[in-house]
């Protein structure tokens, strides 16, 4: 396995475009695995990670083992390896890996150096964008190429349900809307497709359980609508408990617009979204970690864009409903269920 | 010849008039109530927290509002507090609803539990005809206390997710 890891390394060194494809069957008999189930894809995204790799390999994807799989670098493996941007794709501004990676379970893999922060920053502003719900403001994560979007709830509501549509700001300034498709209370996320097909700037998801006190951290927002702000901070409490929730607290700069934003690691990975402050507090602010929420990310991406928007979503209580379709939420009995396309206003 | 007989004097449009100037007044009464009961409980300046339809203002950590509403012919004193917003979790869901049906089974008064939109209120309703003066201030003041009771119980046990972290 080791042997076979360097040469995906030594082979992604020598070319230009920083991937490589290899089969679904080649990759899982070189794990020591015969059939792909969702542990020998955690164990070989873990394995690649720690080498500084993503795979394009999910338990839905590819579909059959002979398709390829895109092996490309990290951001922070590449940023390592060559100065510049992590945008590889040239001239397209957009983050080459289109893939959707749980994060693995390695907790030894050295952070970048200190003069990879900027990279990782500027890459983070480029896939985040500014979300606008009623009079409020709030921050999103692009995680995912075709344009899934992570973000609080609380910036997706309204009139006391969620909305089902926003509007949505790239860090381009680009406007486009963006559909909500699922959310919870009191985890306090929403998740959301944009409403043209991508490839959009992204960022990965990364293992917030391997978080350590006075790690430092990144995140972005648009406090008091100062657009696209960065602000740095370290992690104060993995693990602290704040309205039910075991969250992130952190001491990195946030104010409201900051809510939904990304906060990444020094990897330049998503480990939570920014959520709640206690006022006057500079050690107080909490972020919700991503893992509370990773097997709703897999549902939707698994179903789809056109599938999530066709699934029944319950505006009370954040449901989707993937097997049935009712006119009444499963979950909390609410009549206030949408599917499909909003029209366009 | 004998002179037409005319029709009756009083005119529908007037009795509508006087209908409507008969609510204008009832509802003005009633929120110069809400205002001076929120004077007495020291809001200094109520007018502060008027809205289209009454007042809105925030007490300890929550909402509450007191508004007066038509209702076909009628018009209803409403007051409302939020207690929580309602958790996504189906297995909360359904002991929370129950929980605060048995509540409102043992309630005596105006003062009920309700569900709007994803969260849990505490309201009480009444006709502004029926209501006594010093009822206006009488409502509110159990709303919130309600409200701040339910929110310390309710809070602990529904404010929270089954789920695990991975």
């Amino acid at each position: 396995m080791s042997a076979y890891l360097d040469s995906l390394v030594r082979s992604l060194a020598r070319r230009s475009e920083q991937t490589v494809h290899v089969r679904l069957r080649t990759l899982l008999r070189e794990f020591g695995y015969g059939r792909r189930h969702p542990s020998a894809v955690a164990f070989i995204q873990g394995a690649l990670r720690e080498r500084g790799l993503s795979a394009d390999l999910t338990v839905h994807r590819p579909a059959r083992l002979d398709d390829r799989v895109a092996v490309r670098l990290l951001p922070a493996a590449r940023a390592r390896r060559a100065a510049g941007p992590p945008r590889a794709a040239p001239g397209t501004g957009m983050a080459p890996a289109p893939s959707f990676e749980p994060p693995s379970r390695v907790r030894d893999v050295a952070p970048p150096p200190a003069d990879n922060e900027s990279t990782i920053a500027e890459a983070a502003v480029q896939a985040t964008v500014r979300i606008e719900c009623g009079d409020g403001i709030g921050a999103g994560a692009i995680v995912h190429p075709d344009g899934l979007v992570l973000t609080a709830r609380h910036v997706v509501r309204d009139g006391g349900l969620t909305c089902r549509q926003v509007a949505v700001r790239l860090a381009d300034g680009k406007r486009l809307r963006g559909i909500v498709v699922r959310s919870h209370w009191p985890l306090d996320f929403a998740l959301l497709w944009l409403d043209r097909p991508g490839p959009f700037a992204w960022l990965p998801l990364g293992d917030a359980t391997a978080l350590r006190v006075a790690e430092p951290l990144i995140a972005v927002g648009h406090p008091s609508a100062l657009t696209n702000t960065v602000s740095r901070g370290v992690v104060s409490n993995p693990r602290s408990q704040y309205w039910g929730v075991e969250c992130l607290q952190t001491d990195t700069a946030m104010a409201e617009g900051n809510s939904g934003g990304p906060v990444l690691n020094l990897r330049g990975e998503v480990v939570a979204v920014s959520a709640w402050q206690v006022e006057d507090l500079d050690g107080g602010k909490f972020a919700v970690p991503v893992d509370w929420y990773l097997d709703d990310i897999a549902e939707v991406l698994s179903l789809g864009r056109s599938g999530s928007l066709k699934a029944p979503y319950c505006l009370a209580c954040g449901h989707l409903e993937t097997k049935r379709q009712l006119g009444w939420c499963p979950v909390c009995g609410a009549d206030a269920v949408v599917h499909g396309r909003p029209r366009k206003r | 010849m004998a002179a037409k007989r005319t029709a009756p004097t009083t005119k529908p449009t007037n009795r509508a008039q006087r209908a409507a100037t008969k609510r204008r007044k009832l509802r003005a009464h009633a929120l110069a109530q809400v205002a001076d009961h929120l004077r007495a409980s020291g809001f200094d300046n109520p007018d502060e927290f008027k809205t289209k339809e009454g007042y809105r203002f925030e007490f300890d950590d929550f909402a509450v509002f007191a508004s007066v509403q038509a209702e076909g012919r009628d018009l209803v004193y409403l007051v409302g507090a939020e207690v929580m917003p309602m958790p996504s979790d189906g297995d909360l869901v359904v002991p929370l609803m129950r929980e605060l049906l048995e509540m409102n089974a043992m309630a005596r008064g105006p003062v009920r539990f309700a569900i709007d939109g994803d969260t849990v209120w505490v309201v009480a309703v009444d006709l502004v005809d029926l209501l006594p003066d010093a009822d206006y201030g009488r409502c509110i003041d159990a709303v919130i206390a309600w409200a701040g009771q339910a929110q310390e119980t309710l809070r602990k046990k529904y404010h929270r997710t089954t789920r695990k972290r991975r």
